[in-house]
């Protein structure tokens, strides 16, 4: 596993504008590796240094081994699929497949077998002929694969690749992708808003925040630890609150809570946060040590689940239920119900946060 | 931006940037320049001498003929401009909102279009051809009855330039009048109409303000370029119809005083980017408020 | 006067609750507005051509007979024919000359950023709005100056300079609309600065071209005010009409008249069925 992407203190401007703000950032070969932002934090713009559209003000990029900073995009061994996939309007699909090999000197035949057979790889060697205005939406975005990858690039880089289909072909696309980079071994780095999408695919996210990366970590280690409240707040739904922990106590929302010993350092006052999932609704019979009584304020119904909202000292608390066979919609509490909360100790997150430290 | 351009950029920029500065330098900004220098000039046998003298200014300010062409040739150019807005605003109106079929509306919007495709001298000569003394003009009103014997009003005069140099320039106005109508939204209007205004005021409240860039730019455009016409006064301008722009060409050709065609040039240059630059204003200005 | 006078029911019809009268008397009204101004458009056209066949050398109404004698005329007029002549070369060359500098110049205004740059867009775009008398004589007195002789290639140089604003106006507003995108998966793709242009911006900027060019052609063939100015001993066809109008008027010049009125037909219709957008093409 070498590093085949090394971003070394990279910032842009624009004007007086910081696009991204020095970030280093290395991508090992194969991994997928996920840019996670809300728009304007700078992930595209990152990208985009990486392609070699945008050139850092500062900081450099290397690519498997070599200075790229200032390297044109023709110069550089990645490729990128493009958020419209920018497939050329008055060329067919093959020959937009064909157009890197083709402008890269590769014998005319040679083009068309190297530009069908990748088409067959992401299942469209029946296009061939068709224009991108012929196709759907997902198969344009395969097509945007497949003339990313037929040059064999070291990196392909995806600007937010799923963001034009709609929601269900946006499911199928996630698979289709994952697909594909197990298949060609390729490394990917992706950008995306989306929170899910970057969760689903990559083997490491990484969040940025206004032109800075703010957590660099895989999936489970995003959702379950997260660093801050921002990160908490942007990946997944988290339920914050403000408290200080005494031995294995947590003092927050007017109750006791049961912590591990030593989760947050004593007595300082400091965010706390749990995922909906990781707490129970108990019956206000079962109150034990460490449980919340709270009211039952909404209830939204999902199918396989379902978010209760409860209210813990004037707080909202979102807990999600998962409703299998065995327990019909039916076994849900009753808007109104008094009911008591018991959250698992050990899925009770300590956030950095610059506001409450 | 400049700043951090690398050598690679700024050798390509210099591949596409170079013939078109190379030419707008050559052919544009030197010509001009010494249009201005030549201004200045004195008119000398057998043409001219440098020289640095208010001489062709003064001329042009204190010699009331001057003003008075300038003058005639605004007052013809915004009778052309207001004629053509009068004729051009509800057919664009038409256009934009009461055709339905797109094919209809492409074919009335090229029927208006079209004509500047056909030589601009042969459509200013046509009405030569109508409005002359034995012209169809004249002789259907002689075949109906109304006139005895031919009248010779209708050609070379004032009114002949004005309606000649609106038939000439009335796409300019349609085009982009039909083009800020085409930005409203219908459900604007319709929107309008379902608040109680009636189609009236919805037409003097809506639709005007908003076509109103594009009536500025018909009118400066129309104003401009009859302002330096001299081919229809020739044609059709009686003795009382000479515009600034055959004045000009006068004092290149047989009144041959280069100096003072240069500095009459400048003055209508200036009158011509001075209202080139109030409609711009207009323009950004309107743009700033709907933003 | 008609129109006026018809729309008046039209307005009082709005105030009436029935909607079928308003309606008839609405497009009544229309319909007459916008037959005034395609007649006002037409007929002077109509007249032109009409006259090309008239058997009478005067003009007047109503026509005495139909004749072709004033082509037969024109194919036996070699002052005429050389005219054409060179009109087609100024045409051509300047057109050609035109694109070659307002395409770049248009790429460089939408795709560049560098100093001068709003200068340089003023400069471009001036002549469009600015009187043909202005560019004619100011480039008369510097090709005096440096001592070139008037000539159709000094038309040639002052067309193309006159008609730089209507190439790039054009091509740019296309360029407008064109994604970068493509522009930079081409670049993304391996091709260079050339590749690119010639396979992928080119291509779809070429309906904007062609019209550009079409209509530059179009306008070169009927320059008078830079012609006038800038021309030597040789005339251009405007030029050769306009002396001739001004010696009187014949239906000889009409049957001139009707045979460029035909050829602009051919040139419109050329230039809405190339301008037509592809399908798919944005």
């Amino acid at each position: 596993m070498t590093d085949i992407v090394t971003l070394n203190n990279i910032s842009k401007h624009f004007g007086p504008v910081i696009g991204v703000d020095n970030v280093s950032l290395s991508v090992r070969s194969g991994e997928f590796v996920t840019l996670l932002g809300p728009s304007g934090c700078g992930k595209s713009t990152l990208l985009r240094m990486i392609g070699g559209f945008e050139e850092p003000t500062q900081g450099s990029v290397v690519i498997n081994g070599d200075d790229v900073t200032h390297l044109p995009p023709n110069k550089r061994p990645v490729n990128i699929v493009f958020q419209d996939y920018a497939l050329f309007p008055h060329m067919s699909v093959g020959k937009n497949v064909g157009y890197g090999l083709r402008v890269g000197g590769v014998r005319r035949t040679e083009v068309a077998d190297r530009a069908r057979a990748a088409l067959e790889l992401v299942g469209l060697g029946d296009r061939f002929d068709a224009k991108p205005h012929q196709l759907s939406g997902g198969q344009r975005q395969r097509v945007a694969l497949a003339r990313a990858i037929v040059r064999r690039p070291k990196v392909l880089l995806l600007d937010e690749p799923l963001s034009a289909l709609d929601a269900n072909l946006r499911e199928a696309m996630q698979v289709e992708l994952k697909r594909l980079q197990r298949k060609v071994g390729l490394t990917f780095i992706m950008v995306t808003h989306d929170q899910t999408e970057a969760l689903a695919l990559s083997d490491r996210v990484v969040v940025m925040c206004d032109g800075r990366v703010v957590q660099d970590g895989t999936p489970d280690t995003l959702y379950d630890r997260p660093s801050s409240t921002y990160v908490a707040g942007f990946i997944g739904t988290t339920n914050l609150f403000q408290g200080q922990v005494h031995g294995d106590t947590l003092h927050a929302l007017g109750q006791k809570l049961v912590v591990p010993e030593g989760l947050a350092p004593e007595g300082r006052t400091l965010t706390f946060g749990f995922r909906p999932e990781k707490a129970e609704i108990l019956t206000a019979a079962v109150a034990g040590n460490g449980t919340l009584p709270a009211t039952v304020t909404d209830i939204l119904y999902h199918g396989n689940s379902a978010r209760i909202v409860v209210e813990v000292s004037g707080s909202p608390l979102s807990i999600d239920r998962t409703i299998s066979d065995a327990r019909h919609a039916s076994g849900l509490p009753d808007i109104g119900d008094q009911v008591q909360i018991a959250i698992q100790p050990d899925r009770i997150m300590v956030l950095a946060d610059e506001a409450a430290a | 931006m400049t700043l951090a351009l690398s050598k690679r950029n700024r050798l390509r920029q210099f591949l596409v940037l170079s013939p078109p500065l190379l030419w707008t330098v050559l052919f544009m900004f030197a010509p001009y320049t010494i249009l201005v220098v030549y201004s200045f000039w004195r008119a000398q046998f057998p043409l001219a001498v440098p020289d640095f003298q208010f001489g062709n200014y003064i001329e042009i300010f204190t010699d009331p003929q001057y003003a008075r062409v300038l003058l005639r040739t605004a007052k013809i150019a915004g009778l052309v401009s207001l004629l053509a807005l009068l004729l051009a605003f509800p057919y664009a109106y038409f256009l934009a909102f009461k055709v339905r079929k797109p094919g209809l509306r492409l074919t009335l919007y090229m029927a208006v279009v079209a004509p500047l495709w056909v030589s601009y001298l042969l459509r200013a000569y046509t009405w030569k051809t109508i409005l002359g003394t034995e012209g169809l003009l004249n002789s259907f009103l002689m075949s109906t009855g109304i006139l005895s014997e031919p009248s010779s009003v209708f050609l070379y005069n004032q009114t002949a330039m004005v309606v000649t140099l609106t038939y000439v320039f009335i796409p300019f106005m349609v085009m982009p009048i039909y083009a800020a109508l085409e930005k409203i939204p219908p459900n604007l209007i319709e929107a309008s109409g379902d608040l109680g205004e009636g189609a009236i005021a919805t037409f003097a409240r809506i639709t005007v303000p908003l076509a109103m860039p594009g009536i500025v730019a018909g009118f400066t455009m129309t104003f401009c370029l009859s302002f330096g016409d001299f081919i229809s006064p020739i044609l059709v301008g009686g003795p009382d119809g000479l515009m600034i722009a055959n004045v000009i060409a006068a004092q290149f050709g047989a009144a041959l005083n280069w100096p003072l065609g240069s500095a009459l040039a400048l003055v209508m240059l200036v009158i011509v980017l001075g209202i080139i630059t109030a409609s711009d204003r207009f323009e950004r200005l309107g743009q700033a408020r709907l933003s | 006067m008609t129109a006026l006078e018809t729309s008046v029911p039209a307005i009082t019809a709005v105030r009436s609750t029935s909607r079928k009268p308003r309606r008839w008397g609405a497009s009544l009204g229309w319909g007459l507005a916008i037959g005034t101004v395609l007649a006002f458009l037409y007929v002077p056209i109509a007249v032109l051509v009409l006259f090309s066949f008239n058997t009478s050398r005067s003009l007047s109404w109503p026509m005495e007979g139909l004749t072709l004698d004033w082509y037969r005329t024109l194919a036996g007029n070699e002052q005429l024919i050389e005219a054409v002549g060179n009109s087609f070369y100024v045409a051509t060359c300047s057109t050609i000359l035109t694109l070659l500098i307002g395409v770049p110049a248009a790429l460089a205004l939408d795709r560049l950023s560098f100093p001068g740059k709003s200068a340089f867009r003023k400069l471009v775009l001036l002549p469009i709005a600015l009187p043909g008398i202005i560019t004619g004589i100011s480039m008369l007195i510097l090709f005096r100056m440096v001592g070139f002789t008037l000539s159709l290639e000094t038309v040639i140089i002052g067309h193309a300079t006159a008609l730089l604003a209507v190439v790039v106006t054009q091509v740019y507003a296309r360029l407008q609309r064109l994604p970068r995108s493509y522009e930079e998966a081409s670049a993304d793709l391996g091709a260079n600065g050339l590749q690119t242009f010639f396979l992928v911006t080119l291509p779809n900027i070429r309906s904007s071209v062609i019209g550009a060019g079409l209509l530059s052609f179009t306008l070169s063939f009927d320059e008078i005010p830079v012609t006038f100015f800038l021309t030597g001993r040789d005339n251009t066809l405007p030029m050769y009409i306009w002396s001739t109008m001004r010696r009187g008027l014949t239906p000889e010049i009409n049957a001139v008249g009707a045979l460029i009125v035909a050829f602009s037909a051919v040139l419109i219709v050329l230039s809405v069925i190339l301008m037509r957008d592809k399908p798919g093409a944005r």
